[in-house]
């Protein structure tokens, strides 16, 4: 949930009633924001760019653990936020649909460049190898992190196997910790419907691990 | 997985995740469970998933460089051109541009059948012909001289080589 501060709502708790009545995106203060994009005011680009840069790159850190890539993505996922924004319907918040996109890029990135051990990659400093190689709590710590980092590579490409929109619903759930309330206000959807989608993304994961535990072949 | 753990499996993960002790699991959760134990080999299957997705979590916040603005503005400017380009790639258009290259051929081509056909007709037109007979007499006469001319220059040709 980090960096999300000021840009969504806080998360109902559980003392709070829930929030049935489901949110209007067209009559927010950002779907302003939106229609003076789409008629082409430059400076409220630049908003949405300030506004969600933050986040933009952290969601792409967090799925390819290297600075230098987040920036071309990043400059990718605002290039096609400005050629496309004409068709935002609104349905959505346009965090759901800016996050969509960036998952997207990520994918659609990883598939071009066909980077298979993207976690051994990344971007630790000479001071951090440094740091490891020298202390003896980090070489205790080191097959952790191998396996963590294994255990991230395995669950991006899982990721990989599944529709776009189940996803981004997994990673708003599990990775940005939202509620099913708060998805169903964001996406637009009813929450039964969200429950729904979450199940069936969990299952179609959990269906490509054991294919791919089978062997390479039958993926 | 039997349908009172589905129902409440996104509040169960949270929960856990949070470890949370005001879960909003009813009851009858806990005790299907404790019965059922495909629900139960299901339900650790899901959570150690959700525990791997939240490797995701970036472990630091992260800022652009400096001038990340100006830089997504001259990828745009940049991609904008392609465009242009890139129009004319497209199947439509391409398609549009053919028609109208077609259409412009068969009118240059009429335009110049037409106006090959008309000149001779202007040109042997009785009317300039009758409209001036004084024009038409010097024209004659020229091509008598050019004639007597050409007869004359054989005459020499023949003189020389004899």
């Amino acid at each position: 949930m980090k960096g999300l501060a000021g840009v969504l709502p806080f998360p109902v708790s559980a003392t709070e009633p829930r929030v049935k009545s489901r949110v209007d995106h067209r009559n927010t203060e950002e779907a302003a924001l939106v229609r003076r994009v789409q008629a082409r005011d430059e400076l409220a680009f630049r908003e949405i760019v300030e506004r969600y840069q933050a986040k933009v790159f952290s969601i792409i850190f967090g799925i390819l653990r290297n600075h230098n890539d987040a920036e071309d993505i990043a400059q990718q996922v605002f290039s096609k936020i400005y050629f496309s924004i004409k068709n935002f319907d609104f349905r959505s918040s346009l965090l759901t649909w800016i996050y969509k996109i960036t998952v997207n890029e990520c994918y659609d990135y990883l598939r071009k460049k066909r980077v298979r051990k993207l976690v051994y990659e990344s971007d630790f400093s000479e001071e951090d190898a440094q740091r490891m190689q020298n202390t003896d709590t980090a070489i205790d710590q080191r097959p952790a992190v191998d396996t963590q980092l294994a255990q991230r590579d395995l669950v991006v490409k899982l990721l990989g196997k599944l529709s776009p929109e189940d996803r981004s619903l997994l990673l708003l759930k599990e990775v940005e910790g939202h509620s099913v309330e708060e998805l169903a206000q964001m996406t637009g959807m009813n929450e039964n419907t969200i429950k729904v989608k979450l199940f069936r993304a969990r299952q179609k994961l959990v269906k490509a691990s054991q294919r791919l535990k089978r062997g390479p072949g039958v993926m | 997985m039997h349908q009172q753990i589905r129902d409440n499996l996104e509040e169960y993960l949270k929960a856990e995740y949070l470890k949370s002790s005001s879960r909003k699991v009813p009851q009858e959760f806990d005790r299907h469970l404790e019965v059922c134990q495909e629900c139960a080999s299901e339900l650790r299957l899901y959570q150690s998933q959700a525990e791997m997705l939240r490797l995701l979590q970036p472990d630091r916040d992260l800022d652009p460089r400096a001038g990340f603005y100006a830089r997504v503005m001259e990828k745009i400017e940049q991609e904008d051109r392609g465009s242009i380009w890139s129009a004319l790639l497209q199947p439509n258009f391409g398609r549009r541009l053919a028609m109208a290259s077609a259409v412009l051929v068969m009118l240059l081509g009429t335009y110049f059948v037409t106006s090959e056909t008309s000149e001779p007709v202007v040109a042997s037109s009785d009317v300039i012909l009758t409209g001036a007979p004084g024009a038409s007499m010097a024209a004659v006469d020229d091509s008598l001289q050019q004639q007597r001319q050409r007869d004359a220059v054989l005459v020499n040709l023949a003189a020389y080589h004899e």
